[in-house]
């Protein structure tokens, strides 16, 4: 869903009228914080980060192009902030920051693929398993799949945010779909 | 974008899962509060109007400008005699240098009691003699470009002073109840006593003119007097009055530096 915002209002956020300020807010408040508490998955570090990416749109909104739909740019910030984050969160606690690219094992707390039908989970522990087997996944495979598939964003757009060229996005995306299709072999289908 | 035929089977019932996960729901407090920040930081950080940031960036040029303007500000070079000093109402004993140095401005009432002598230096430009028993009010500093003709009164007693290179183009206008004498880069006194106004110039140029009356050259080594009921008389330096203006051009010449304009 991409902005319900006019041009007109598009500019009056740039000019930081209120009024445009809050139906910006509106329109892009919850694709935001859903997008940081599926990456981040927990509720007091994705109201820190929200009310951070806020605070980096509110400083940088006389550079947003009216003329453009604004998620993608929105979306930028978010990266940008999540990014800080885990590799603030790395340098605290001497982690490095795990790529797609790296042959680490994930780690096996799913259930087990061999399990038959009849173990297959109702919906709600269905979103639960699936959102557990993103958390396994590297931070930059959960960036590409949850960017793309739940933020909406198009492959040249994510790989306009993070700086890589658009095949290695597409290749690093199949790859993460790949290991998450492999952990959830047992609730998919 | 991936074309859908290009993943597998699983792939896509992967990507189907993600995008069928329901949107994540903020607590409504805290979505509140960061949407009144959000506003409220807009209202507290709106940019100015155009108008009062002209006026704003004009205000700050011009106090830019006056400041860059300004002439070296007075300072106390010397004091000598006992006495007190009264500044704007203040007295002050001569010997307080500190705080005859903290009264001296611009346009400040100087009256220098008993033998006390009162010498300032605005630097580069004009060294100025209040002598003993004299009252005067004193002068701005002229500035680099503007405000260039600064004035001084002298009630009673005797100004002395020696221009500087940064005095170059600027006047002083000495204001006395019986003439005006107009300065223009040179050695000087002007003496107000019984016998009227008093210019004496060593070197440069001065003119002096009576109350309502037309302005005369006093040349150098020359003194003009006007009585108090305006009749004027041209006469030579008296020795006296050489020898005070000459020992005040030299000691003036290592602190002002250069040639005198």
């Amino acid at each position: 869903v991409r902005s319900a915002l006019t041009r007109r209002e598009l500019e009056g956020v740039r000019a930081r009228d209120p009024s445009a300020l809050e139906a910006f807010f509106e329109g892009q408040f919850d694709r935001v914080y859903g997008l940081v508490a599926r990456l981040v998955h927990d509720r007091a570090t994705a109201e820190d980060l929200t009310q951070d990416v806020f605070l980096r749109i509110h400083r940088a909104v006389h550079r947003l192009d009216p003329e453009r739909d604004p998620w993608p740019w929105v979306a930028t910030i978010t990266y940008n902030v999540c990014r800080d984050h885990w590799s603030a969160a790395a340098e605290r606690h001497g982690q490095r920051t795990v790529s797609l690219d790296d042959d680490a094992a994930l780690a096996a707390s799913l259930p087990d693929p061999a399990a038959g039908p009849e173990s297959r989970l109702n919906a709600l522990q269905r979103d639960r398993v699936v959102q557990e087997a993103l958390l396994q996944l590297p931070e930059e495979g959960r960036v590409l799949v949850l960017f793309h598939d739940y933020g909406g964003l198009g492959h040249d757009e994510i790989a306009a945010m993070t700086g890589q060229s658009h095949a290695a996005v597409r290749q690093r995306y199949r790859r993460a779909l790949a290991r998450l299709g492999h952990l959830l072999r047992s609730v998919l289908g | 974008m991936i074309r859908d035929d290009e993943l597998t089977l699983e792939e896509r019932q992967v990507q189907d899962a993600i995008r069928r996960l329901p949107v994540l729901a903020a607590d409504p407090s805290f979505r509140a509060a960061v949407r009144d920040r959000f506003r409220g930081a807009a209202r507290r950080r709106a940019p100015w109007p155009r108008w009062a940031l002209a006026a704003t960036l004009l205000l700050v040029g011009v106090a830019g400008l006056l400041r860059l303007n300004a002439g070296a500000p007075w300072r106390v070079l010397a004091t000598a005699g006992e006495g007190m000093i009264t500044i704007d109402g203040a007295a002050v004993d001569v010997r307080d240098r500190a705080n005859l140095e903290r009264r001296v401005r611009p346009g400040a009432r100087v009256t220098a009691g008993g033998t006390a002598e009162l010498s300032l230096v605005s630097d580069g430009a004009l060294v100025l003699v209040v002598t003993a028993g004299s009252e005067a009010t004193l002068p701005a500093v002229p500035g680099r470009w503007l405000g260039r003709t600064v004035r001084a009164t002298l009630a009673a007693g005797e100004l002395r002073g020696v221009t500087g290179p940064a005095w170059a183009g600027a006047r002083l206008a000495v204001a006395m109840p019986a003439a005006i004498a107009e300065v223009t880069g040179t050695t000087f006194a002007a003496i107000q006593s019984d016998e009227g106004s008093c210019v004496c110039v060593l070197d440069g140029r001065v003119t002096l003119a009576a109350r309502g009356g037309a302005a005369a050259l006093v040349a150098p080594g020359r003194r003009r007097v006007v009585a108090t009921g305006g009749a004027a008389r041209d006469e030579g330096l008296r020795p006296m009055e050489r020898m005070k203006l000459l020992m005040l051009r030299d000691q003036a010449a290592a602190l002002l530096g250069g040639a005198r304009p």
